[in-house]
C-alpha cells in the first residue's frame, strides 16, 4: 500500500442503514399503542414527537456518511466531516493509544464496525461510525505500533463458572424494578390511568386481600426474581466470550460481547494503573473487578469504566494474579498501612449524626401526632446499627502504602477500591481538611493523574504528607514545615 | 517529627473580600427580599413566611459576615522554579500543589463581579480534570504577569505533561 499518498476513504455505505434502523424499532410499539387506542391527541402528539427525534437521528447518520471522509497517511490520521461546519482533524499516528471497535447488534447484523481513535490527549477521540468489519480489523493493526503482526498471548479466558458472579451485581435491584418503572412511564405518556387497566385493578384487589408480609415477600420475590434473571442476561451480553491478550507489540486487546461486540486495544504506554472494585454484594461472594487505570479515561465514569475492564467480575484471587501479570509485580497483595483511629471515630459520629438528623425530628412529630405505627420506632436503631457496623467496615477498609513504583490507597464499604496508580503519573497533590477532620488531625490526600484522581481518605497530617513526599519525592516538601507548637 | 503543611507565601487582593463579600450577597439578598415582601403583602402566611425568612437569613447573615475575611485569610498562593501552590476554601480546606512540568495551559478567569473590582482570576490546568489550581482574587495586572510567567515557565521545563 502507498502510504504517502493515501486516498480519502468515506465510511461504509451500510452505516446508512443503521441510521435508519432507528426509526424501525420504537416505531412498532409506537405504531401499536395508536392502533389499539385509536388515533386521537393524546397518542398522536407524544407518537409524532418520537418520530421527529428519531427521524433527526437518522438524519444526522445520513449527513456523517455523506460528508465524512478519512484517509491514514505515512505520518497522520486525517478526518474530514460536517456540511455547514468543516471540521477537519489531524492527528499524528505515534499520539495513538488505544483504538476501540464497537458494533452494537444491529451494527453486526449488517457487517460494519464503530472505530473509536483515543489519543489520550483532552481532546475528543476520532469516530468513525462505521465501517466495513474487515477495514476495521485493518485499521486496529494498521494503528497498532507494529504495524501489523497478530503474536497475541492469552493473559485471561473467562472461566464460565464465573457467571455466578453476575448474581452478585449491584444492579440486581434496580433491574427488578426497572420494567415496572418502564411500565408506568408509558401508561403515564399516553396519559392512562393506572386505575382504569383492567388487570391492574384486578391484581390490586388480590393483593389487598393478602396480609401485608405475604404481599412485601411476593412483592420481593418478584423484584429479585427479574434483578437476577436481568443481571444473567446484562452479564452475558457483556462478559460474553471475554479475552484478554497482550499482542507482540505489547498491546493489550480487550474482546467482549455477545449480540454487541466490543474490542478494545490499549498501549501499554497509556496504562497508568489498575483498581480492583468489590463491591459489598461481590466482596461476600469472595469476588472482584479489575480494571485498568487509563490516561485519559475517568475512572469514575461508569461505561469508560467497563471499557477499560481487565475482567468480569471474577473471584478475588483470579483478579490479583490478572493484577500481577500486567503490572509485572503483585503489586495489589502488597501490606497496606492502617489508619489512625480518629479516622474511625470520624466515620463513627458521621454514622449517627447521618441517622440522627432525620430520625430526631420524625421521632418528635410522632409523640407530637401521638401517630406513629408501632413498628416504625425500630427502624431508627436498625438503621444506626446497619450505619455503625458499615462505618466500622470503611475503617477496616481504609490503607495505603507504596509497592515498587506505584502508590496504593484502599478505601470505601459499600464499594471498597483499592488503587494501585504509577507513582510517576501523579501530576499534582491536593491536601483538604473538612473542619471535622481539622478537628481531629487528619487530612485527605489526593493524587490528581490523568487516569482519574485518587485519595488517600484521613490519614494524620504528617503521616500524609510523608507518604506523598515517599510517593513524589521533593514536590510537596518546600511547603512543609515542622508542626509548629501552638496549632 | 510531625510535619505540617506552610500557607503559601502571597496574599491574594485585599479587594477581593468585598468581592466575596458581595458575591455572598447576591446569593443571600434575593431569597431574603422575595420573602420578606411576600411576608409584608400576604397576611394570613406572614407567621410562616416570617419563620422561612429567618431560616434563610439567620445562615446567610452569618455566611456574608464570616465568609469574605476568612476566605481571605486562607487564600494565598505561591509560583516557585518547580511548582505551582495555592491554598483555598473557608471550611473546606484546600491545598494544591502542581509541578511545573505537569502545566498544560495557563488561563486567566474574570467573571463580572470580578470586572467591577478590577480582579482576576488564573487558572493552571493539567491532563487531570480534577487537578486544575485555580488563583482567585488576584490583582488584574498582576494576574496577567502571572499567566505570562507561568507560561513561559511551564514551556521551559520539559515533560509531556501527561
Amino acid at each position: 500500500m502507498n502510504r504517502r499518498e493515501a486516498a480519502w476513504e468515506r465510511l461504509d455505505a451500510r452505516t446508512v442503514a443503521v441510521s435508519l434502523s432507528w426509526l424501525a424499532g420504537p416505531s412498532i410499539p409506537a405504531a401499536a399503542a395508536v392502533v389499539t387506542l385509536g388515533p386521537g391527541p393524546r397518542t398522536l402528539f407524544p407518537v409524532a414527537g418520537l418520530l421527529i427525534v428519531l427521524a433527526g437521528i437518522a438524519a444526522r447518520g445520513l449527513l456523517r456518511h455523506a460528508t465524512l471522509r478519512y484517509r491514514i497517511t505515512g505520518e497522520r490520521i486525517e478526518v474530514r466531516s460536517g456540511l455547514l461546519f468543516r471540521r477537519d482533524r489531524s492527528v499524528p499516528r505515534d499520539r495513538v493509544r488505544a483504538v476501540d471497535l464497537t458494533a452494537g447488534p444491529v451494527h453486526r447484523l449488517l457487517g460494519v464496525t464503530v472505530v473509536r481513535i483515543g489519543t489520550g490527549g483532552q481532546e475528543a477521540d476520532l469516530r468513525l461510525d462505521a465501517v466495513s468489519r474487515s477495514q476495521a480489523e485493518r485499521l486496529r493493526l494498521l494503528l497498532g505500533r507494529a504495524g501489523g503482526t497478530s503474536a497475541d498471548s492469552d493473559l485471561v479466558t473467562a472461566r464460565p463458572a464465573w457467571i455466578g458472579y453476575a448474581l452478585l451485581s449491584s444492579w440486581t435491584p434496580l433491574i427488578g424494578l426497572a420494567p415496572f418503572g418502564a411500565f408506568f412511564r408509558v401508561l403515564e405518556m399516553f396519559g392512562i390511568e393506572a386505575a382504569g387497566v383492567g388487570f391492574l385493578r384486578e391484581v390490586w384487589s388480590g393483593v389487598s386481600r393478602l396480609s401485608w408480609p405475604v404481599a412485601a415477600g411476593m412483592a420481593l420475590a418478584i423484584v429479585l426474581a427479574i434483578g437476577f434473571t436481568g443481571a444473567l442476561l446484562l452479564h452475558v451480553e457483556v462478559w460474553w466470550r471475554f479475552r484478554l491478550t497482550r499482542e507482540a507489540d505489547g498491546t493489550y486487546r480487550i474482546r467482549r460481547g455477545l449480540l454487541g461486540t466490543r474490542s478494545l486495544s490499549l498501549q501499554d504506554s497509556r496504562l497508568r494503573g489498575v483498581q480492583l472494585a468489590e463491591p459489598l454484594p461481590l466482596r461476600w461472594g469472595g469476588g472482584a473487578r479489575l480494571s485498568a487505570l487509563v490516561a485519559g479515561v475517568d475512572p469514575d465514569d461508569d461505561e469508560e469504566r467497563t471499557s477499560a475492564a481487565l475482567l468480569p467480575p471474577a473471584p478475588r484471587r483470579a483478579a490479583l494474579r490478572v493484577a500481577a501479570r500486567v503490572l509485572g509485580a503483585p503489586v495489589l497483595a502488597a501490606a497496606l498501612r492502617p489508619h489512625p483511629p480518629a479516622a474511625l471515630r470520624l466515620r463513627l459520629s458521621r454514622a449517627v449524626w447521618a441517622v440522627a438528623v432525620p430520625a430526631v425530628p420524625l421521632a418528635g412529630l410522632g409523640l407530637w401526632t401521638g401517630r406513629l405505627p408501632d413498628g416504625l420506632w425500630l427502624l431508627a436503631p436498625a438503621c444506626l446499627l446497619v450505619a455503625l457496623l458499615l462505618s466500622a467496615d470503611a475503617y477496616r477498609s481504609l490503607g495505603h502504602g507504596t509497592a515498587g513504583r506505584y502508590l496504593l490507597t484502599r478505601h470505601g464499604a459499600l464499594r471498597r477500591r483499592t488503587t494501585a496508580l504509577r507513582a510517576d503519573a501523579v501530576i499534582g497533590w491536593t491536601v483538604s481538611r473538612s473542619p471535622a477532620q481539622r478537628r481531629r488531625g487528619l487530612m485527605t490526600l489526593a493524587a490528581a493523574s490523568s487516569a482519574g484522581t485518587h485519595r488517600v481518605k484521613d490519614v494524620r497530617v504528617g503521616q500524609g504528607l510523608a507518604f506523598a513526599e515517599e510517593v513524589v519525592p521533593g514536590l510537596l516538601r518546600p511547603f512543609v514545615v515542622p508542626r509548629s507548637p501552638g496549632a | 517529627m510531625e510535619w505540617e503543611l506552610r500557607p503559601p507565601r502571597h496574599s491574594v487582593d485585599r479587594r477581593a473580600i468585598r468581592w466575596w463579600a458581595v458575591q455572598a450577597l447576591a446569593w443571600v439578598l434575593p431569597p431574603v427580599l422575595v420573602l420578606g415582601s411576600l411576608a409584608a403583602l400576604i397576611a394570613p402566611a406572614r407567621s410562616w413566611l416570617l419563620g422561612a425568612l429567618l431560616i434563610v437569613a439567620l445562615p446567610g447573615a452569618v455566611y456574608a459576615l464570616l465568609m469574605p475575611a476568612r476566605r481571605y485569610r486562607v487564600h494565598r498562593w505561591e509560583v516557585t522554579e518547580e511548582a505551582v501552590y495555592a491554598a483555598s476554601g473557608w471550611l473546606w480546606l484546600k491545598w494544591r500543589v502542581a509541578p511545573m512540568s505537569r502545566i498544560q495551559t495557563v488561563d486567566t478567569v474574570r467573571g463580572p463581579l470580578q470586572q467591577i473590582f478590577s480582579l482576576s482570576g488564573v487558572k493552571v490546568t493539567t491532563a487531570s480534570a480534577a487537578g486544575s489550581i485555580k488563583i482567585h482574587g488576584l490583582d488584574r495586572h498582576l494576574a496577567a504577569a502571572l499567566v505570562e510567567q507561568l507560561t513561559a515557565r511551564a514551556q521551559a521545563v520539559p515533560g509531556d505533561a501527561t
